[in-house]
């Protein structure tokens, strides 16, 4: 059973095993809801958007907002700058973690209720756990970068963990060949997704030119995307032909 | 050798959140949602001219009968920077099959060519593909908060009419 929701300015949904008591979906929603109210850059009286300002001591903040934020700025250090919470439109914006890091929490309310097979999406991240309804590995398509409402460029067998996409996608007079050999989409697995979105935000930032950093990841796989679909990938990412 | 990166992101606030946390009632759509069958009625509005003949009535309505647990339902306008947005969901059984965008913002070109590049990502996303082969689809979308919170509330009111 699925249950689909707007938050955070982008669609969340949660699959979980027929027969899956609605309270359970219902608290992972609130906790949801509750770490929007909490992050939202959209909203002027969130706790980031007050320590943003300078309203808010950040020590006096929800510990769960100290908690984020200190995991951004390890990432920060970790990626040498690339995933930054610092310097766009909003004064802190750890928007590209917290989206992955509440899925990650989410899912310990998930498994508290005793289930290991499920799956969480949000707008484009997945982390899924156990096992799909029809088979033992979940099947989790990657947008095709030129033709992303349409085609898939792979599909990947993921046992469990996080997959992470950050990409642009082209429509409309796209000459074929002008944009080969440039990486458009970035897709990281791993155990978190929270880290998984972070570390696919850094590598797209500067088109996949510095990958050095990975290597203090070496839990995450990564597959890079050129504009005509060509593939490249660690050996931690597994496709199905 | 490099210092590997053991970055620790559970925090467990979820699980002291949900153990504090009393089930309000969410309107949640699901698959399960038994929708009955609905007919839909569509507007049509008919702009009063300058003549003498008498005028047509303002309104007709018309009702297209759906195939079984088949709702369109249109969600209220939503008022954005740019001009207004308006998206119609259509639910087979409680599960929203197709999401069209019946309105967005053509205020200026740019937000009209923000609101056409967003909507088949945005549908793609919300729908998800219901291939056999395919749990899940990963892939960025160019997300407009517009466009979300029309579909949150159009959700909302899907909500409702399936309680009634």
């Amino acid at each position: 059973m699925e249950a689909t929701r707007p938050l955070m300015g982008t669609v969340f949904r949660v699959t979980v095993p027929d027969g899956t008591s609605d309270q359970t979906v219902d608290e992972v929603f609130a906790w949801l809801e509750h770490v929007e109210a909490d992050f939202s850059t959209f909203r002027t009286d969130s706790a980031i958007s007050r320590i943003g300002r300078g309203e808010l001591a950040r020590d006096d903040a929800p510990p769960e907002v100290l908690h984020v934020l200190a995991r951004c700025d390890e990432l920060e250090e970790a990626t040498g700058g690339r995933f930054r919470v610092r310097g766009g439109p909003a004064p802190l914006d750890p928007s590209g973690f917290v989206k992955g890091w509440s899925v990650d929490e989410a899912a310990l309310i998930v498994r508290s209720a005793g289930i290991d097979d499920f799956a969480i999406y949000a707008g484009g991240d997945i982390l899924c756990a156990g096992q799909p309804p029809d088979g033992d590995r979940w099947r989790i398509g990657i947008r095709h970068p030129e033709r992303p409402d349409q085609n898939l460029a792979t599909v990947l067998a993921v046992e469990g963990g996080a997959v992470a996409t950050s990409a642009a996608y082209y429509r409309g007079n796209h000459i074929r060949g002008s944009r080969d050999g440039v990486v458009v989409s970035v897709t990281v697995t791993g155990p978190s997704l929270g880290v998984a979105d972070a570390l696919a935000t850094a590598i797209f930032s500067d088109g996949a030119e510095s990958l050095e950093f990975m290597d203090r990841f070496p839990e995450y796989g990564l597959l890079l995307l050129d504009a005509d679909g060509t593939m490249r990938k660690t050996p931690h990412i597994v496709t199905i032909p | 050798m490099r210092r590997t990166f053991a970055i620790v992101v559970l925090s467990g606030a979820s699980i002291a959140f949900a153990s504090r946390f009393t089930a309000p009632h969410t309107g949640v759509v699901t698959a399960a949602d038994p929708s009955p069958y609905e007919a839909v009625t569509t507007t049509t509005r008919v702009s009063p001219g300058v003549t003498a003949t008498p005028l047509p009535p303002p309104t007709t309505s018309t009702t297209i009968p759906l195939p079984p647990g088949v709702r369109i339902i249109e969600g209220p306008e939503v008022r954005m920077n740019r001009g207004l947005v308006q998206v119609e969901i259509t639910l087979h059984y409680g599960t929203i099959t197709d999401i069209e965008m019946v309105r967005y913002p053509t205020s200026d070109r740019r937000a009209r060519q923000i609101s056409l590049d967003a909507e088949p990502y945005l549908e793609a996303e919300a729908l998800d593909t219901q291939s056999a082969d395919i749990h899940i689809v990963s892939g960025a979308t160019e997300t407009s908060y517009a466009y979300i919170r029309s579909l949150r509330e159009t959700i909302a009111v899907a909500a409702i009419s399936a309680d009634r």
